[in-house]
């Protein structure tokens, strides 16, 4: 069995996916940026977080659902600060798809990530015998994604 | 009696060396200073007049070689790049410890070779958000001091969201694309984050050898990147040209034009 022409083919589709959403720099800036932030800011205090979260899920809901501002922003400007998957192919009959990416948000990563970076500090102020904050957070935000 | 005098006068002495003039030595001001002393041992095993008179005696303290100001400045840049080294091998060997997580992010990268559905996009976002979570919030960072968010900073973190992101969007409708502008100060602070996350990763990657060694680069370079007379460290100049190379590549033709076409809805 000739496995050439497969690895070939992956190759190609690899080569060609990434030279397709702008190279492969663009998620790792992307990605650096996301660490970087997490590292550099820090929330004091739990009620600091829980404000920060609650204020920026009505903001997300009301420009993401309620306006088309943060797509319209979100496709339009072409910066790292998000991550993205080239999108399926549309249906057979289907309209092309004007942005051919699936988008997902800086924001999205690192404010939560904000929280759960501060659990982590809590877990070693407090140092819980049986229980992991930070584990829970990171649980939670998984399983909530 | 002159014994019983004697004996409350040394009683007495020593009472009132270690309880009442009990100073600290390094307390006091360098060059000649007043030693109270405080042993009384050695009190009673002299004369106890003399011992009375010796916790007055003034002494004369070793003269310290005294550092000029240029030599102090360099003892600070050294002590300060030891405790930067010091949190390096610490943030290695966070990665090492998270070693899992990494792979898995760079394993998500090569997702596109299986295919663009549905479950694949979902795959490649919920596992590249949860392992940046994971290993953002178990960082070690360089820096002790962060910034923290108040809680009015907090209330207003919307409304300052809403205002640039409206104000974006208003500027696009006009015809104006500020994306280029927004692009290029991203892509500069996205190479200082490479060269900044990527050392650790490295140092994890490469030999013992590439994090000891040292870049020999003229006095100026190395003055303004602030080693003062040091040499560079080569990991974090490795990865300094990785993250000046990253954005050339994002900024590189072929790139560009796809993201004309992107912009043009083509």
């Amino acid at each position: 069995m000739n496995v050439t022409i497969p690895i070939y083919e992956a190759m190609i589709r690899f080569i060609h996916s990434y030279l397709h959403s702008f190279s492969l720099s663009f998620p790792v800036i992307a990605w650096a940026l996301a660490m970087t932030s997490l590292g550099a800011i820090s929330l004091g205090s739990f009620q600091t977080a829980a404000i920060l979260l609650a204020g920026l899920f009505c903001y997300d809901i009301f420009w993401v659902f309620g306006t088309d501002v943060m797509m319209t922003v979100a496709t339009k400007v072409e910066a790292p600060v998000k991550f993205l998957y080239t999108a399926p192919p549309p249906a057979e009959g289907a309209e092309m798809r004007e942005y051919p990416f699936s988008v997902l948000g800086l924001g999205d990563i690192v404010i939560p990530g904000l929280f759960v970076r501060f659990m982590s500090k809590l877990d070693a102020a407090l140092q819980p015998a049986k229980f992991s904050y930070f584990g829970a957070a990171t649980a939670a935000y998984a399983f909530g994604k | 009696m002159v014994k019983g005098f004697l004996r409350i006068l040394c009683l007495s002495t020593s009472v009132f060396s270690s309880e009442v003039f009990s100073f600290a030595p390094h307390a006091l001001p360098r060059g000649p200073s007043l030693i109270l002393r405080s042993s009384a041992e050695d009190d009673v095993l002299q004369n106890p007049i003399t011992s009375f008179m010796n916790n007055f005696k003034i002494q004369r303290q070793p003269a310290t070689p005294v550092e000029s100001e240029e030599e102090r400045l360099k003892r600070l840049k050294r002590e300060e790049l030891l405790t930067l080294e010091e949190k390096e091998v610490e943030r290695a060997l966070k990665v090492k410890e998270d070693a899992i997580p990494y792979l898995l992010l760079l394993a998500l990268q090569f997702l596109p070779l299986i295919g663009s559905d549905r479950i694949e996009s979902i795959t490649y976002f919920w596992g590249v958000a949860t392992a940046t979570v994971y290993v953002g919030g178990r960082q070690v960072t360089l820096e002790e001091s962060e910034e923290r968010v108040t809680s009015e900073n907090a209330l207003y973190a919307p409304i300052g969201a809403s205002v640039s992101i409206g104000l974006l969007y208003v500027l696009i409708k006009a015809g104006f694309n500020p994306g280029a502008l927004y692009a290029f100060g991203v892509t500069i602070f996205g190479a200082l984050a490479i060269s900044d996350i990527g050392v650790p990763l490295l140092r994890n990657v490469l030999p013992n050898s590439f994090a000891e060694a040292k870049v020999k680069v003229p006095g100026s370079i190395s003055k303004s990147l602030g080693f003062g007379d040091e040499d560079l460290p080569l990991d974090g100049l490795t990865t300094l040209i990785l993250g000046i190379g990253c954005t050339a590549a994002y900024w590189a033709p072929v790139a560009m034009e796809q993201k004309f076409l992107v912009s043009n809805g083509k």
